[in-house]
């Protein structure tokens, strides 16, 4: 596996809060143009796995490369100026900005208005709604539409890699639902997903391969179809006693 | 054996220190370093009477100028106009820093952090400018004039044991209370997650209430006693800056310690009037930058640095 | 008048707040320095006080340079300043420059010579003097000027953006430290021509600062924390409230009313009059 196709390499990651380690060794490997998931119990690292590849946190060891490059000291503005996106759990909208100022905001790096324009057009295409609402006040959008707000903000920033935290977090079904068919849109647009994901049946239908992690360290990594196959699931959400028959480390 | 050794090198500090506090007038060079010595003792109170407030049950004050300076007035004014001798005013006037102090605490179960401390600063600020503009009672400005405690010589070495029983006593009991105590250890609840201990079903209110009550108390007993022993107060003694010096001494000695903040408080006073010899100006200088070095590189002063046994703290949790 | 000088203390200090979490002690301090910049660069090197005011700007910013980057730049965590120890650190910085001016420049109380205008105005009853008028149309500008830097540049939405939801504004790629920056220079740089303004009408002293601070707290408790419009109106209502106390109240006890309205919004209102400030989600 060369290094160069994939978007984003993370090789030996150990980090971690006040003397103890939350992540030891993590690798992850995501090619382009590919939906990648993230499993995981509670507790796991995932959260904290996020944090260090965006920035909020410094690894004590190991690296992360986006797109060859070393960026594991990166402070978080600098990895979203080189094209790493994040739509967290918490509310990461401006509720007392209007539509339009929320997404001009996103596109704050953009110092050329005719590209910012163009992104505009794109996001407001993709989410007619927003265009309609485009005057208001964002904290008067219904949670559904608060989320494309979030998703078209993010999408200000011309993404190549994309990071969703929990996405489904607080969302009816249906939502859940709309919310991943723009997923799956996105990827036929061309970019790249890293989505971490508790509703694992909902991830497993959209994603290329998946990366399960228990106690900061790598457990399994495969297709979705390997992972339910091998019987790893209940062993890792319900600390079955049903040993996988394979680890399905590649 | 090493645990031994290290605990017959504590107790052999603690010696030093008894003997250094306890036969200090001797030791001095001259009548004004014990005097240095006794204000800075009840600054030591002063201090620890906000640490417990603060370091213990998590409520901010900035007012305890306030508190100061009502004790102070207190015990001068029933002095003065009423003829109360400076023994019982030094009760009263802490008792009365102690209702102020209650009274205080009633909105703070609503009210946190920075508009807790803003809350406080007001209420010092008004009781100042009543104070400084009540002439006929409190001859504003130019202060009142109060006697010293009558019985004993008013002779520097008196003075000095007077204040150190005093203060040995009081930092002794917000010690006790703070670290020892079953309502200490509310305290501490309070303040690491109030919303856990109301589920609990502890009374917050009345616990807030009793903190700012003692915290207020010995505030008061730091503000009589120096009302009779400078003999002199004045609105000034309720201004912010008095606030300023007990929140200084406390987070450079050492936030939830009680003993940190005491003794920083002795120690900085007397380092300041050291220096004033050099100049008043760069004393308080001073202080501030080492205020600012301690918040960036030393959050928990010195205290705080310092492993837990040595100074008499138990083992946390 | 004093509305106006409220006025941009207020702005500041709730700017600086709603942005970093932070209540800044020290923010009167950064008056007295434009007020003593002002007097002393007025008289020697510059002639006339628009000098005044551009120097009282330079080293205001320069103050606000050296704390926001030295100072509070290692006490912040992923973009957040720990309020307490914040608080604490602008109490020690306000000792600093408090005493670091009276170092300087000595305990008396200086005055300068000469003001921008001298002179009044009579409209009836209201006698207007120059200076004072000047202070309030100056400080009006100057409001005006940052209200439409903030609504309508890029650096002024990613403030308010900052201020509302830092986690996201980080997430669109805004350097919070930057803004952090930004913003503190901002309120200091107010504070400064506030200095600057009101050095000609009082004396300036080492301890001015305080008296400042305090009058911006309750401006901006009474406005709001963090609600720069309420800041404005409550700056300017206290400002007025303030002057026509003297007339029903024994001089002295007026200094009572804004202890006594923070004390009556805080514990009744804590958010102010104007509603819900900012709230960081």
């Amino acid at each position: 596996m060369e290094s160069n196709e994939n978007i984003l390499n993370v090789e030996g990651l150990i980090a971690g809060y006040a003397g103890s380690d939350i992540l030891r060794g993590i690798r992850l490997e995501v090619t382009e143009n590919s939906i990648s998931g993230i499993i995981g119990p509670n507790g796991a690292g995932k959260s904290t796995l996020l944090k260090v590849i965006l920035g909020f946190l410094k690894p004590r060891a190991g690296r992360i490369l986006f797109s060859g490059e070393d960026v594991s000291s990166d402070a978080p503005h600098q990895k979203i100026a080189k094209g790493i996106a994040y739509v967290g759990q918490s509310r990461s909208h401006f509720p007392s900005l209007t539509v339009k100022q929320n997404l001009r905001i996103g596109a704050y790096l953009e110092k050329n208005s005719s590209i910012r324009r163009k992104r505009e057009k794109f996001v407001f295409d993709r989410f007619p709604i927003l265009f309609e609402k485009k005057g208001q006040v964002a904290g008067l959008l219904s949670g559904g539409q608060v989320r494309m707000l979030e998703i078209g903000r993010m999408l200000m920033t011309d993404p190549k890699l994309i990071i969703l935290d929990e996405p489904s977090i607080g969302l009816s079904p249906v939502l859940v639902d709309i919310f991943y068919e723009q997923v799956t849109e996105l990827r036929k647009g061309g970019s790249t997903l890293l989505i971490v994901e508790q509703n694992v049946r909902k991830l497993f239908s959209v994603a290329d391969k998946i990366f399960a992690i228990e106690n900061g360290k790598n457990r399994f990594q495969g297709s979705p179809s390997e992972l339910t196959e091998s019987g790893f699931l209940s062993h890792l959400y319900l600390g079955s006693s049903i040993v996988p028959k394979n680890n399905g480390l590649s | 054996m090493k645990d031994n050794e290290k605990l017959l090198l504590r107790i052999m500090i603690w010696i030093f220190f008894a003997i250094l506090f306890l036969f200090f007038p001797f030791f001095a060079p001259n009548k004004f370093i014990v005097h240095v010595a006794i204000v800075g003792l009840s600054f030591a109170v002063l201090a620890a009477s906000w640490d417990l407030l603060f370091g213990y049950a998590g409520q901010i004050s900035f007012g305890h100028a306030g508190f100061y300076g009502v004790g102070a007035y207190t015990s001068a004014l029933l002095a003065h106009h009423i003829g109360v001798s400076p023994w019982i005013g030094l009760f009263l006037g802490s008792f009365a820093a102690a209702i102020l102090g209650a009274l205080i605490g009633i909105p703070s179960l609503r009210i946190r952090g920075i508009y807790l401390a803003l809350t406080t600063l007001a209420f010092a600020e008004v009781i100042r400018i009543i104070a400084t503009n009540w002439h006929s009672v409190t001859r504003g400005t130019l202060g009142l004039s109060a006697k010293p405690y009558p019985g004993i010589e008013f002779h520097t070495t008196n003075y000095y044991y007077l204040m150190l029983t005093l203060s040995v006593i009081s930092v002794g009991i917000m010690f006790w209370i703070a670290n020892y105590s079953k309502v200490g250890l509310i305290f501490r609840a309070i303040k690491a997650d109030e919303i856990r201990c109301q589920s609990l079903g502890i009374d917050i209110l009345r616990y807030k209430l009793i903190a700012f009550a003692i915290s207020g108390f010995f505030a008061g007993l730091a503000g009589a006693f120096s009302a009779h022993y400078l003999r002199l107060i004045n609105p000034g003694d309720l201004a912010p800056h008095i606030t300023i010096f007990a929140v200084a001494m406390a987070v450079i000695g050492g936030t939830s310690t009680i003993i940190g903040p005491a003794l920083a408080a002795i120690i900085i006073h007397g380092l300041m009037e050291y220096l004033k010899v050099l100049g008043a100006v760069y004393s308080l200088m001073a202080v501030g930058a080492v205020l600012i070095l301690f918040v960036i590189f030393l959050p928990s002063g010195i205290a705080g640095h310092m492993p837990r046994k040595w100074i008499g703290l138990p083992e946390t949790k | 008048m004093t509305g106006g000088i409220y006025a941009l203390l207020g702005l500041g200090i709730s700017l600086v707040f709603g942005v970093m979490r932070v209540i800044n002690v020290a923010h009167g301090e950064m008056l007295t320095l434009g007020a003593y910049a002002a007097i002393f660069f007025g008289k020697t090197i510059f002639s006339g006080s628009i000098g005044a005011i551009i120097s009282a700007i330079i080293i205001t910013s320069f103050a606000g340079i050296i704390i926001a980057s030295m100072l509070f730049r290692p006490i912040t965590r992923e973009g957040s300043i720990n309020e307490q120890q914040g608080l604490v650190l602008t109490l020690g910085i306000s000792m600093f420059i408090a005493n670091a001016v009276l170092a300087i420049f000595g305990p008396d109380y200086h005055s300068v010579p000469g003001k921008i205008t001298s002179g009044t105005i009579y409209i009836g009853e209201l006698v207007l003097e120059g200076q004072r008028l000047l202070i309030l149309i100056a400080s009006l500008i100057i409001t005006a000027l940052l209200m439409f830097f903030l609504r309508f540049s890029v650096n002024g939405m990613a403030i308010k953006a900052v201020a509302e939801n830092p986690d996201a504004a980080m997430a669109s790629g805004i350097n919070i430290s930057r803004i952090h920056l930004l913003t503190f220079i901002i309120g200091s740089v107010l504070a400064g021509i506030a200095g600057a303004l009101i050095a000609p009408v009082t004396y300036a002293f080492p301890a001015m600062g305080f008296d400042f601070t305090l009058y911006a707290f309750i401006v901006v408790v009474i406005g709001g924390l963090g609600n720069l419009w309420g800041a404005l109106v409550a700056a300017y209502l206290y400002g007025i409230a303030e002057s026509l106390s003297v007339l029903w109240m024994p001089s002295g006890y007026n200094a009572l009313i804004g202890p006594m309205l923070m004390l009556l919004i805080l514990i009744f209102r804590p958010h102010g009059l104007m509603g819900r400030s900012i709230e960081r989600t």
